[in-house]
């Protein structure tokens, strides 16, 4: 009697391989600042106001000029200026494309699997992508830098960095966005210092409030990790930040669904486009943002600018 | 009907750039700037202004699509802030001081300082840089005043900064590793006090 193998089996009778039902994401950095309560400010929605471009103005108003004391009771008292400025932020559009074909929808195994609708879930994360990545490209117009080009980051550009924004009477809270590598090299140099100043690493219960990407708190700053801080000054150095609340803003633009469009919103401010391109049997999956983001504040923030 | 000639593209052979795509997700175009507050303090080279970057990227910081403005009102946005923005041609030999790969496994380009190139190994992207270039070009940028010198007062405050830390460490030199960081701190503000001409 021959004894039934599976490999014996296999080619007719069994699988040489099976690809499992789910499909799981490749490694990937999903910290999204934009999720932090007070860390970027939302400035509203450009929908409706009659152009993409917001200029947001500042004057000296509320105790940035302070009464005086007049050099007798009847004094004639001169006009004080309003200082002010202001900044843009320009809503533009951001998208990203996926076509798949009807034949690739149907073969698929379900919800965990590569089809339509898995697609149209994947957009939220990378909506949330391109919106760091413009935080981090906003990051690097601080003027104010501490940290020395090639050096690896230590406690000393810490404090050089909060003390910058001490000295400003910067508002709290501060946050602080640091590449993996800068905090690797903060922590090692915190390794060797003394004193009463700690690292307090994120606990389960804090990072189910400040969301992927918190990794503890310096001196009272919440540090957020991400691979986004982008490279500087010949890709030797990373261009993190440390700031207050209002250094940062962002604005949006949201269209209005039109009938006829097969849209869906899996995110605020995210839209998902279903088109079925002429005669090709697909799905032709658009996703919409528009928003800009820029520094509201040159003197709320500094650039940390350390060995990469 | 006149005759029409077509010469194809070599897709074999030397003339072919048939290396693979650099593994990357593009960088956006950037021009470069420095503010006059910003310094730092080399001990091979001397104080060099810190060179900040201003993303070309719409949507950044008052960017917008070429087509409604591009980015002349966030270049008007940081010269108020009091930065000066570095032409492209502000180097020795004229040339950019941005280059660009254009063939990027993202399908962006990337935009990136003349001052390194990349060495792709295996899945890997290892920058190759050119730091003595750099620091040279950062140090031409003063000597050819294309940008003024620094300020001394503005230097001595960052000393004044860097000084504060290593007040900080007074109470911490039982630690082998800060003592030698302090003292080595110590050394190099020596030398960037006596370069403030």
């Amino acid at each position: 009697m021959t004894t039934v193998l599976h490999s014996n089996l296999e080619a007719d009778l069994r699988e040489a391989d099976r690809i499992e039902g789910i499909v799981r994401t490749t490694l990937v950095d999903q910290a999204d600042l934009f999720n932090v309560p007070g860390a970027i400010i939302y400035l509203g929605d450009v929908a409706g106001m009659g152009s993409d471009t917001a200029r947001i103005p500042y004057a000296s108003l509320d105790g940035s000029d302070a009464f005086t004391a007049t050099a007798a009771e009847n004094t004639a008292v001169a006009t004080t200026a309003l200082t002010d400025t202001s900044v843009t932020i320009a809503v533009v559009r951001h998208a990203i494309r996926r076509d798949i074909s009807d034949l690739a929808n149907l073969t698929s195994r379900g919800s965990g699997d590569i089809a339509t609708a898995r697609l149209v879930a994947s957009m939220v994360g990378e909506y949330s992508k391109g919106r760091m990545n413009t935080l981090a490209d906003s990051l690097d117009g601080f003027s104010a830098t501490a940290g020395t080009t090639t050096v690896d980051m230590d406690v000393d550009d810490w404090y050089e960095a909060q003390i910058t924004l001490q000295l400003a009477s910067v508002t709290g809270p501060y946050f602080c966005a640091l590449h993996p590598r800068q905090l690797s090299d903060f922590q090692t140099s915190l390794r060797a210092e003394g004193g009463a100043a700690q690292w307090q690493p994120a606990t389960a219960a804090m990072l189910a409030i400040k969301g992927q990407g918190f990794a503890g708190s310096f001196n009272g700053v919440d540090v957020y990790v991400t691979s986004t801080v982008n490279l500087f000054n010949t890709s030797a150095d990373r261009a993190g930040a440390m700031w207050g609340s209002g250094a940062l803003g962002w604005k949006t633009g949201t269209p209005s669904f039109r009938p006829g469009v097969i849209a869906t919103s899996p995110s605020p401010f995210l839209t998902v486009e279903l088109q079925r391109p002429d005669a090709t049997a697909t799905d032709a999956l658009i996703g919409h943002a528009y928003y800009g983001v820029g520094i509201l504040e040159q003197a709320r923030g500094v650039s940390i600018i350390t060995d990469a | 009907m006149a005759i029409q000639e077509y010469e194809g593209e070599a897709y074999q052979g030397a003339a072919v750039d048939d290396r693979p795509p650099l593994r990357s997700p593009g960088a956006p175009a950037f021009r470069l700037m420095v503010h006059p507050e910003q310094w730092e303090f080399i001990p091979e080279v001397g104080w060099l202004p810190h060179i900040k970057r201003m993303s070309l990227a719409p949507g950044v910081n008052g960017v917008a699509h070429a087509g409604r403005g591009g980015d002349t009102a966030a270049r008007a946005q940081y010269i108020d802030q009091g930065f000066q923005i570095l032409r492209y041609t502000d180097t020795e030999d004229g040339r950019s001081y941005m280059s660009k790969v254009s063939r990027t496994t993202s399908g962006q380009p990337l935009h990136h300082d003349r001052w390194h190139s990349f060495k792709q190994i295996g899945n890997s992207v290892m920058p190759v840089r050119d730091r003595d270039g750099y620091n040279a070009w950062r140090k031409r940028l003063v000597e050819s005043k294309t940008i003024e010198a620094p300020d001394p007062d503005v230097l001595r405050a960052i000393l004044s900064r860097k000084a504060d830390n290593i007040r900080r460490t007074q109470a911490m030199q039982h630690i082998p590793e800060m003592k030698a960081k302090r003292a080595a701190n110590q050394k190099t503000l020596d030398a960037a006090s006596k370069a403030i001409k």
